[in-house]
């Protein structure tokens, strides 16, 4: 961490600090480290009540009564609603797609319950031990029905409709096609085939969702308490929804302990919660426990990706058809499309593709919900990758080269994809060529075949990741999807010279306390410590899309940038007029505006503050009071970082086991705020990537009950599964963004999924064996290496 | 909760004796939580899994959601918030933390630290800590933010300083 | 996830405790450290009317030598005797056991005694018990008596102990831990309930096996002790025999089917873990021979 010099040398003026680039310890640390900071679940209302949820057992059941006689009846116990009362004063979610029905989500289900941990009535009582005594009591009379299981036999004939309200199982079916798709396949000396499946994931923040709902009765308001990615959003749809106007609901997103791109939707627990708090006119808390949140909360990926390949001889790819999978679960809380078309349009990845066709299959299953986890569009980068592996071992050809020769350059931009994205100052054949050149691959694959004659199996994984960061909302506009991408900041010069700045996206663990201090102290000449930054709560911060994707450095950030600079050229107007010196000639360094041409003038920042709430008519003429600036900021349609990963790993052919001896990154997400930060979130998300290759999995039984319902079932990466992970940057800048900062933070799970596979692969393939489905588990390595072995004798 | 057979409880909590009513059933990080006001730690899992919840119990780490307040009858207990000094400055493993980045969303956080004093305060010290070993012994706290890499070398860094005090033979 | 309303009892004498056992009426459950109770208590999968909770009871904590045996009361974590000198010295397959369990929080809690009565068919301590001949006490209002490992376990969390017993101490036949000894498992992620477990106990002479004893937890439902680890006596100690007794055990044993892994896996893997234990135990039993360390 540098400071800028302030020692003057041959009369120059003292420099502005630089604060953008720096490794800036994190200003909230000093609450976390203490156990001092404040998650939805610190927050105690006086008069606050409990809540808990009556749960369908079964993964398809009619709902025939609900009986809360005996549990009204414990004491305790204060109030239990059904879906049938909540629908009499609620108004449903209802969830578009353009080119498909709609679909509609009540606050609780009245008629069926679709998934097992479909919540189906919830209990308001003292604290939440007896508020679970009542759920045990309450009694629901179900009819059990079959349930859907299987995406792929979603609309096989007899299979029981998940929504009753639409006309099949398969909610979308749709292709995109771009250039010419025939031709090329025409042309093709041949055509590869390849296979790539996820699994069902979910998201496993280790703070599970909770509420805290209060109605103030005397002003007929209700206050929100719980983590929302996308405050603003929340509050629309939650005072919509209860009939309030949007005035009379305030969201406050407290210290959350992570999101990953759960805690995003207004979900129905928290919905029941909140129109409780209205209707018994008592605070309530619901907090999520570990077994909701891995049955009950969003689901993820649980998709496949099918690939034929047309190519040439030489290793040219010609075209690409892909056919897209996704198993989308039993409701809505996304556009069913929405994540799977992102793996369309992303699918050709690094490469250069001018024909391409893509269909998209979203089927609907008696599972619960599919959302956004972190990457979702995750089983791309493997796919891309993966394909020209297979491509280059059908030909014969090393698949580096292939790789290579097919891969964008920085010469090739401003590249647009065959889908129409546009493709600037990414490196990824630069990457790609420089991970390669400081990887021996000759003397690795030397130790490979050593280690194979010693009967262990060592593999090479080597990922190019394209990241998605920003959408602008020029892109929601063209997709059909409801929403806007900008972003909002209000940054305040106070009359005491401390400074504040409010912005649209919500903290869940990214350090924006400290790196929109630096953006802003960078602006305004003052120091990352005098900088405080308000977030989350709607009441305070402006209007924002919220914090979702890896929008939070070019939108969050950029947006908090342009206010504040804006608000440096009011400041430095009023400082050009009191100390009659040139506005050119003006610098703030360390809080003080300073004239370059005499260093000996100067004027505090507090002072200028002071006069502009506080003597305003000395401002200059025509001037308004004041330090207030907010400003708003529409991203390019999309913005992009990239990546190379590589890793080494190690197949145990005695256990299955696999173990990562080696993991690097070169990253390129443009400017860097604060790379500490950055390499913070590179290393968590190559952990979420090996999470995803190795150990997760949600499983179903044939029952439907979910099977994966505890910690010890559902396996998230420990200490000792994921390596020291080395970070490398390039900081090639985004030409169209504020300071070209390109952001990233989904980008590091790509590229984990990606060569982390693709490793394991290259370590079967020594011994012959293939596996093309995650997570790559013991079980299935053994399979692998068993079945490569063919028959015993 | 049922007021029937609520049960008187003394122990020290962080240096102070503390009583509290509560009913048998209920568990001593929800004790921690909502009778003594005692928030930093955090429940993550209430199976013993995530650790978030660790507290030291007679100065050894325990899951305080595998036990119930009534339990810890007559014990003496040290919280996150009992890490740092009556002064505010704060204990090696917690300023490493710190330096090191080795925190994001610090709901694991105080799991992390509780366990890392523990282990720091009672390891062999013949070695230097290394990092093969922080991942033998440390690996019982689940962290989704941060990957782990920072928080292995925070707690290289704090052991050097906490291997020093150790043998001066002083505490903090 | 809260437990369900239960009344709870802390005897000062195993006397009471009995008693309470014998009294009590509906579903009792006796506690030392929780650490496999509790997490089922929250998930309201086990809902005790009364749980009895053993934490006064000092004579069921401890680590006592006698001249034939090693003697642990039930009540003693597994942190303890994963670091005890004593266990370290006379039963080091005890403490090498203990330290595969869990994590150091949940080893500071959990107890020997309430693995060995759980009998998680995974579980490193039930392997223990029967690899090393251990003698359990149970008490009741009924008297006391003693049942040998070989007999207590009769399957998946199912014991001899009764409902109204208690399980006071496990005594280790000292002559059981002569020799060299090892254990491996393997496991998703470090300190998770294992997949499969080896442990060896192997005396030799002049590098030949005098005697061996090979045993297994996760592929069974509970832990199974190899019959043809027997058949090493007299054998070379080396590769070749170490890969013809790992490939003879893959065959013999006869895994469970579950969720977890498959017959062929746990085949797999058993062989495996038994390619990697013994040659261990052999190098400590030479070791031993050589140095004269008992």
């Amino acid at each position: 961490m540098t400071n800028s010099t302030t020692a003057t040398a041959m009369g120059s003026a003292p420099q502005e600090e630089k604060f953008i680039g720096q490794n800036v310890p994190r200003k909230e640390d000093r609450r976390f480290v203490r156990g001092k900071g404040c998650y939805t679940d610190d927050i105690v209302i006086p008069g606050m009540l409990h809540a808990a949820f009556v749960r369908s057992p079964y993964g398809h059941a009619r709902i025939k009564s609900i009986d809360a006689t005996a549990a009204l009846a414990l004491p305790g116990v204060v109030a239990v609603i059904t879906g049938r009362e909540l629908a009499e004063f609620t108004t449903p979610f209802v969830c578009r797609q353009e080119g498909a029905p709609p679909m509609e989500m009540d606050a609780l289900p009245v008629d069926k319950a679709r998934f097992a941990g479909d919540p189906v009535a919830c209990v308001v009582a003292v604290d939440r031990y007896v508020a679970e005594d009542g759920v045990d009591l309450v009694e629901v009379d179900w009819e059990v029905l079959p349930p859907v299981l299987d995406m792929y036999h979603a609309d096989d004939a007899g299979m029981p409709l998940v929504d009753d309200k639409l006309p099949s199982n398969m909610h979308t079916r749709e292709s995109r096609s771009y250039g010419d798709i025939e031709a090329a396949f025409a042309a093709a000396d041949r055509v590869v085939k390849a296979d790539f499946r996820t699994q069902r994931l979910t998201h496993v923040p280790i703070e599970t969702r909770s509420v805290v709902a209060v109605w103030d009765d005397g002003r007929e308001e209700l206050t929100y308490y719980g983590a929302a990615q996308t405050a603003h959003i929340l509050r629309t749809t939650l005072a919509s929804r209860l009939s309030l106007s949007e005035n009379k609901v305030r969201v406050i997103s407290p210290d959350v302990g992570g999101g990953f791109g759960l805690k995003l939707p207004l979900f129905r627990e928290e919905f029941t919660v909140s129109a409780m708090a209205m209707r018994l006119k008592r605070p309530i808390k619901w907090v999520e426990d570990r077994l909701e949140n891995l049955t009950a909360s969003n689901h993820a990926r649980d998709d496949a990706v099918s690939v034929e390949v047309a190519v040439k001889n030489d290793g040219t790819i010609l075209g690409v058809r892909a056919d897209l999978w996704a198993d989308f679960g039993a409701y809505a809380f996304y556009p069913p499309s929405y994540i799977i078309h992102v793996v369309g349009w992303l699918l050709l990845g690094a490469y250069k593709i001018d024909n391409y066709e893509y269909t998209i299959n979203v089927a609907l299953t008696n599972k619960c919900p599919a959302g956004t986890l972190r990457a979702p569009m995750a089983i791309v980068t493997w796919a891309t990758d993966g394909m020209m592996h297979r491509v280059a071992e059908e030909l014969g050809l090393d698949p580096y080269e292939v790789r290579r020769k097919n891969m964008i350059t920085l010469d090739d931009q401003p590249y647009q994809s065959a889908p129409g994205y546009l493709y600037e100052a990414l490196t990824l054949r630069e990457g790609f060529d420089q991970t390669l050149a400081e990887f021996d691959i000759q003397a690795f694959r030397d130790a490979q075949k050593r280690a194979s004659r010693e009967g262990r199996l060592i593999g090479l994984g080597i990922a190019s990741v394209v990241e998605p960061t920003t959408y602008g909302s020029a892109w929601y506009k063209a997709s059909g999807d409801d929403g806007s991408g900008h972003e909002a900041a209000t940054v305040k010069l106070e009359p005491t010279g401390t400074i504040n700045v409010m912005a649209g996206i919500v903290a869940t663990g990214q350090g924006y306390e400290t790196s929109v201090a630096q953006v802003v102290a960078e602006a305004l000449g003052s120091d990352p410590a005098n900088v405080d930054v308000r977030l989350g709560d709607t009441h305070i911060a402006p209007y924002g899309m919220g914090s979702r994707g890896s929008r939070g450095a070019a939108a969050g950030h950029g947006v908090a940038y342009l206010a504040a600079m804006d608000l440096r050229e009011k400041v430095l107007k009023i400082a050009a007029h009191l100390l009659q010196r040139p506005i050119e000639s003006l610098r703030i360094v360390k809080g003080m505006i300073i004239a370059t041409d005499n260093p000996g003038v100067s004027l505090p920042l507090s002072e200028v503050a002071r006069i502009a709430y506080n003597d305003p008519t000395s401002l200059p003429e025509g001037m308004l009071p004041g330090l207030e600036i907010h400003r708003t900021y529409d991203p390019p349609f999309m913005t992009f970082s990239n990546a190379t990963h590589l890793c080494q790993v190690e197949v145990d052919p005695g256990t299955g086991g696999v173990e990562i001896s080696k993991y690097r990154v070169l990253e390129d997400a443009g400017t860097l705020i604060n790379p500490m930060i950055v390499d913070g979130q590179v290393h968590g998300g190559v952990a979420l990537g090996i999470g995803q290759v190795l150990l997760e999995e949600i499983h179903y039984d044939e029952q439907g009950t979910n099977i994966t319902s505890t910690l010890a079932d559902y396996l998230v990466p420990t200490m000792d599964t994921v390596p020291m992970i080395e970070v490398e940057h390039v900081e090639t800048k985004n030409p169209n963004t504020p300071n070209g900062i390109k952001g990233m933070a989904e980008g590091p799970v790509q590229g984990a999924v990606a060569c982390v596979a693709l490793a394991i692969q290259d370590a079967l393939a020594v011994a012959g064996a293939t596996l093309d489905q995650l997570p790559m588990t013991p079980s299935r390595v053994l399979e692998a290496l068993r079945e490569s072995r063919g028959p015993k004798a | 909760m049922n007021n029937a057979n609520t049960r008187v409880v003394e122990m020290v909590v962080n240096g102070r004796t503390v009583t509290g009513s509560v009913p048998d059933r209920k568990l001593l990080c929800d004790f921690l939580r909502e009778d003594l006001v005692l928030t930093g730690t955090h429940v993550g899992c209430e199976q013993g899994v995530c650790g978030a919840c660790t507290v030291l119990i007679d100065n050894r780490p325990a899951r305080s959601c595998l036990m119930f307040a009534v339990q810890a009858d007559g014990r003496t207990i040290t919280t996150i918030e009992g890490i740092s000094s009556p002064d505010g400055s704060l204990h090696p493993v917690q300023r490493a933390f710190h330096e090191n980045h080795a925190l994001q969303c610090g709901f694991c956080t105080p799991g992390f630290v509780i366990n890392s004093v523990a282990y720091l305060e009672q390891r062999d010290t013949s070695e230097p800590l290394s990092e093969d070993e922080v991942r033998e012994h440390l690996s019982g706290s689940v962290c989704r933010c941060t990957g782990y890499t920072n928080i292995v070398r925070a707690v290289v860094q704090a052991a050097a300083e906490v291997d020093g005090q150790r043998a001066e033979g002083g505490g903090e | 996830m809260k437990p369900v309303p239960f009344v709870y009892h802390a005897p000062r004498s195993l006397d009471q405790a009995v008693s309470l056992l014998d009294e009590l009426e509906g579903d009792v459950r006796v506690t030392a450290g929780g650490q496999s109770l509790i997490p089922m208590m929250n998930l309201r999968v086990v809902r005790p009317d009364h749980l009895v909770d053993l934490r006064y009871l000092d004579a069921l904590s401890g680590i006592e030598l006698t001249d034939t045996h090693l003697v642990v009361g039930a009540t003693t974590t597994h942190r303890t005797i994963e670091t005890s000198p004593l266990v370290r010295r006379v039963a080091p397959l005890l403490s090498e056991m203990a330290s595969n369990i869990a994590h150091i929080p949940i080893r500071e809690r959990g107890t020997i005694g309430g693995s060995v009565a759980l009998a998680d068919p995974t579980a490193e301590f039930p392997l223990a018990a029967l690899m090393l001949d251990a003698e359990m006490t149970l008490s009741s209002v009924r008297g006391t008596r003693t049942v040998k490992a070989d007999e207590f376990f009769h399957s998946a969390l199912e014991t001899e102990l009764a409902e109204d017993e208690i399980l006071t101490s496990l005594a280790f036949p000292l002559e059981a831990n002569r020799g060299g000894s090892a254990f491996t498992e393997f496991s998703r992620r470090k300190g998770d309930f294992c997949v499969a477990g080896v442990a060896a106990v192997v005396r030799l002479r002049d590098g030949r096996y005098e005697a061996a004893r090979i045993g297994l937890c996760g592929v069974s439902d509970r832990p199974v002790l190899s019959t043809i680890a027997g058949q090493l006596a007299g054998e070379r100690a080396d590769d070749a025999t170490t890969n013809r007794i790992a490939d003879a055990i893959a065959d013999e044993i006869e895994p469970m089917i579950d969720g977890r892994a498959t017959v062929a896996d746990r085949r797999d893997i058993a062989r495996t873990l038994v390619r990697r234990t013994l040659p261990v135990a052999c190098e400590r039993a030479a070791a031993i021979a050589q140095g004269g360390n008992r």
